[in-house]
């Protein structure tokens, strides 16, 4: 069965969140071998899907994360709330 | 290595044990608040609303501080609270049903295909080393932005399924919306966020071709 592109996109991102029965799966497969821009779709979505796991593994140590932390003001509200309810 | 968020035991009921209460919680603000507050914004995108749940996560943990068993530590302690926190707040936010049904699969992306099914702007290949795009302050700017440009029940399923690695099946529940609905949502989201990271990152084609 040939796909369009339209369709194999629906079927690369389902394919993402769960196993393709198998005769979506050879056609998305022989759609992939012959179409360099679907292919580079999925690539792209799987990659997106890996820097953001491996960002949230490495939330704690990132350099780039050191710009994005809790205010002087914040901080002091919060150890006040903390301090009235002890 | 992934956490799950839901299933792990966060000891808010374990029996009381004073062998190794948690430090003055005053000091958890200086020790965990950076990460705490970095771990709630980067999965609900609103600064304010990722303070008010760092604020909820610490009294949680105050009322909660003598059943801290010390099976983890202190840190993860507090991640766990957090995470049940997001989840509360994530199902009161879509508490309402999506009545949206203007996304059916066919309709959902049309914008990105002509009517033959092609690709409009065909995916390009992106120029800058992905790898270094991670470690940019600037990448993760620029994927904030696209990600709260869509609708937040996608953008919140996008989150859940692919930083937090759940099944569809709890997503639904969470969010409140049918199967076929969330794989059109996050069919659509991942379509929009790769092409806006393309545009403003890759530096892609703008233009149809």
């Amino acid at each position: 069965m040939l796909l369009s592109c339209k369709e194999a996109a629906q079927l690369i991102s389902q394919s993402m969140d769960h196993p393709l029965p198998t005769r979506w799966r050879v056609a998305l497969k022989f759609h992939l071998f012959i179409c360099r821009f679907c292919t580079r779709y999925q690539r792209q979505l799987l990659f997106m899907r890996e820097v953001l796991r491996r960002r949230a593994r490495e939330i704690d140590d990132e350099e780039s994360l050191a710009s994005t932390s809790l205010s002087a003001e914040t901080r002091q509200r919060l150890k006040e709330a903390l301090r009235r309810r002890k | 290595m992934m956490t799950d968020w839901r299933d792990r035991d966060i000891r808010l009921d374990v029996e009381m044990t004073d062998s190794s209460p948690a430090s003055d919680p005053e000091t958890w603000v200086d020790q965990h608040g950076d990460y705490l507050y970095r771990y709630a914004l980067f999965r609900i995108r609103d600064p304010h609303l990722a303070e008010d749940l760092v604020q909820e996560t610490l009294l949680a943990a105050l009322e909660a501080r003598n059943t801290f068993a010390g099976h983890s530590s202190e840190r993860t302690w507090l991640v766990g609270i957090l995470k049940h926190k997001i989840i509360d707040y994530l199902r009161q936010r879509h508490r309402e049903p999506s009545f949206d049904t203007s996304d059916s699969a066919d309709t959902s992306t049309e914008e990105f295909f002509t009517r033959m099914g092609m690709w409009k702007v065909k995916p390009d290949e992106w120029r800058f080393d992905p790898e270094a795009a991670l470690n940019r302050k600037e990448f993760w700017d620029v994927f904030a932005r696209c990600l709260s440009q869509l609708p937040a029940r996608q953008a919140d399923a996008f989150v859940l399924r692919e930083i937090e690695g759940w099944d569809n099946k709890e997503i639904s529940k969470v969010l409140n919306v049918s199967a076929t609905n969330l794989w059109v949502m996050l069919h659509r989201a991942r379509m929009r966020l790769r092409r806006c990271l393309e545009i403003h990152w890759f530096g892609g084609k703008t233009k149809e071709n």
